[in-house]
Formats: structure tokens, C-alpha cells, sequence
């Protein structure tokens, strides 16, 4: 779903400039992806320190991390989607 | 990198005691207080400033670099793009020069410093919650919360961890590329000095501007994101 999509506008912005910034913002995705769970888990290693309940904050902070790296995928798919309506009705 | 690597800065009396990066940076906006500075005087000193020079001046190309820069943000932010024209285009030209001035021989590219780096992107962090709070009042506490009160526990921690993953991931970028890059043409440069760094260094050039540009866009989605009136 996320691939066809990705692949969708892409394929629409091939006689655009814009291929080169769609191009640049999903690059961006991994690595923020990867450092929410960090986050995530720094958190949850923090407060567990801090109330002497380790390892139980650790992995509830870290599944809020999955969390949190999975909406950026649907923010930025909602971005996508808005821009090619966006496109559509020009 | 803790061997002593040789810069101009070293050469001048007061820089020559800071950390190259501050040294650097220093340089760096200095030329480009000049560059601003002598652009502003040629554009006074034109009776109108309108119609441009029948030559190509200097005055054009700082025309030219504004104007580029502020329809790149006005493109990307639509008609409301104007109010961040200043900020974004700051830090883009202040990590542009930054970065270009790691393939001039002798200089360090005060970019490579993760200090410099989360400087910017803390910047960019702290400046987009207060446009927020600017916009939306304390309704923009609001889209921390979720689409309804019961989700809230669930969705603060996770808005709250993405709000931090942001100027991490743009600072770190940033740094990661710049630094990954420099060390490449340093160490070529240490093997085979003559031709062989030459391909790595166009790479530092193409590096340079990619980094800028998405530091750029990523900055200019945020602020998009934190003024925008639709539900989250």
C-alpha cells in the first residue's frame, strides 16, 4: 500500500522537479523511523532508573516508539495523498 | 579527531584558541555578513531598484540567491511561506556556506561538529512550537492529545517521542553526511593526493547541496505542519 503510493506519485512527478523533493523527504524516513523507538526506549530506560522498575517501563515506552515511528509513515502518506489531490485539481 | 589539523584560523590571533568548528563557523558567517553587507549597499545605492543592471553584478547574484531561495519556500509552504522566508533561508545559507567550506583546503566545515549541527536543529525545534503556540494559542496543546480525550495517554507519549525524533534526525543528517564526507576526501587525499580525490570531492559538492536542501524542506514541513488549522 505504502509502495504503490509512494510509486503512484512518484510516477506522476517524473515530468515534475517535484520527483527530486519526494525523492529527498522519503530518504528522510528511515533514519527518523529508527531513532523513535530509540527515543523511545531512552525514555523508558530513564523512568525506569528513575522508579527502580526496570524492565517494565523500558518495554512499554519501546511499543509507544514503534508507535511513534509507524505515524510518521501515515503523516507523511497523508501528506503524499493531499499533495497528489492537490495535483489533481489544478 | 583529536590530531592537530592545520586551518587558517590557527593563523589568526583570537580564533586561534577556540575549537575549529567555532573558529569556522565564525569565519564563515563573517563572509557572509560581507557578502549580505556589500549586496545591501550596491542595491541602496542603485536609484531604483527595480529594474536590474544592464550587467551582470554582484547586486544580481544576491538578488538572484534571494530570490531562488524564498520561491523555493514559498513553493513548498504556499502564500504563507513569506513569514518563514527569513529563518529557513538563514540556516539554509548559513549550512550551505558551512558545508562548502569543508572542500576548501584548510578549512573545517563547522557542520561536522554534531554541536554546530543540533544548534541549527534545535533551532528550527524551538522556533516551530512557538509559531504554534503563536497560531493556535493553547489549542495547540490540543493536537498533542489525539483525535479524542480517551486515546490521550496513548497518544501523548507517542506525539511526544515524535516531536523529540524530529530535530535528532535533522541535526544528525546532517552531521552524519558532512562528516562521513569530509573524512572520505581526507583520507583519499592522505592515499593518492593528486586526481584521486577529485571524484569524492564533487560528491562533498553534490552532498553539500542535497544536505542543505532537505535540512530545508524538512524545516519548512514542520513549520507547515505547526501552522496548519486542519485536524491532526
Amino acid at each position: 500500500m505504502l509502495g504503490y503510493k509512494m510509486h503512484m506519485s512518484l510516477a506522476k512527478k517524473t515530468d515534475d522537479k517535484g520527483i527530486v523533493k519526494s525523492l529527498l523527504s522519503y530518504s528522510t524516513l528511515g533514519l527518523e523511523m529508527g531513532l523513535s523507538v530509540a527515543i523511545g526506549i531512552g525514555i523508558g530506560y530513564f523512568l525506569d532508573s528513575f522508579f527502580k522498575s526496570y524492565p517494565y517501563l523500558t518495554i512499554i515506552f519501546m511499543f509507544f516508539g514503534i508507535a511513534a515511528a509507524f505515524k510518521t509513515i501515515y503523516v507523511l502518506i497523508r501528506k503524499v495523498s493531499k499533495e497528489d489531490e492537490r495535483d489533481h485539481s489544478k | 579527531m583529536e590530531h592537530e589539523v592545520f586551518t587558517w584560523a590557527s593563523l589568526i590571533p583570537f580564533l586561534k584558541n577556540q575549537p575549529p568548528h567555532v573558529s569556522n563557523a565564525l569565519i564563515v558567517s563573517i563572509i557572509l555578513l560581507v557578502i549580505v553587507f556589500l549586496g545591501y549597499k550596491q542595491i541602496k545605492k542603485a536609484e531604483d531598484n527595480i529594474i536590474p543592471d544592464s550587467k551582470f553584478t554582484f547586486r544580481n547574484l544576491v538578488e538572484l540567491i534571494v530570490e531562488n531561495l524564498s520561491s523555493i519556500i514559498t513553493d513548498s509552504m504556499g502564500p504563507r511561506g513569506k513569514e518563514f522566508v527569513l529563518i529557513v533561508g538563514t540556516l539554509a545559507l548559513f549550512i550551505l556556506f558551512n558545508n562548502l567550506a569543508g572542500l576548501v583546503p584548510g578549512f573545517v566545515p563547522a557542520t561536522d561538529n554534531v554541536n554546530t549541527t543540533f544548534a541549527c536543529s534545535l533551532t528550527v525545534f524551538v522556533m516551530t512550537h512557538y509559531y504554534g503556540f503563536k497560531e493556535h494559542g493553547a489549542k495547540y496543546l490540543k493536537q498533542f492529545v489525539g483525535p479524542m480525550w480517551a486515546l490521550a495517554p496513548l497518544m501523548i507519549p507517542i506525539e511526544l517521542i515524535g516531536h523529540i525524533a524530529r530535530p535528532l534526525s535533522l541535526g544528525l543528517r546532517l552531521f552524519g553526511n558532512i562528516t562521513g564526507d569530509h573524512l572520505v576526501t581526507a583520507i583519499f587525499f592522505g592515499l593518492v593526493p593528486l586526481l584521486v580525490p577529485l571524484p569524492v570531492m564533487f560528491l562533498g559538492l553534490f552532498v553539500s547541496f542535497v544536505q542543505t536542501f532537505v535540512f530545508m524542506l524538512l524545516s519548512m514541513s514542520y513549520f507547515a505542519g505547526a501552522i496548519s488549522h486542519e485536524e491532526h
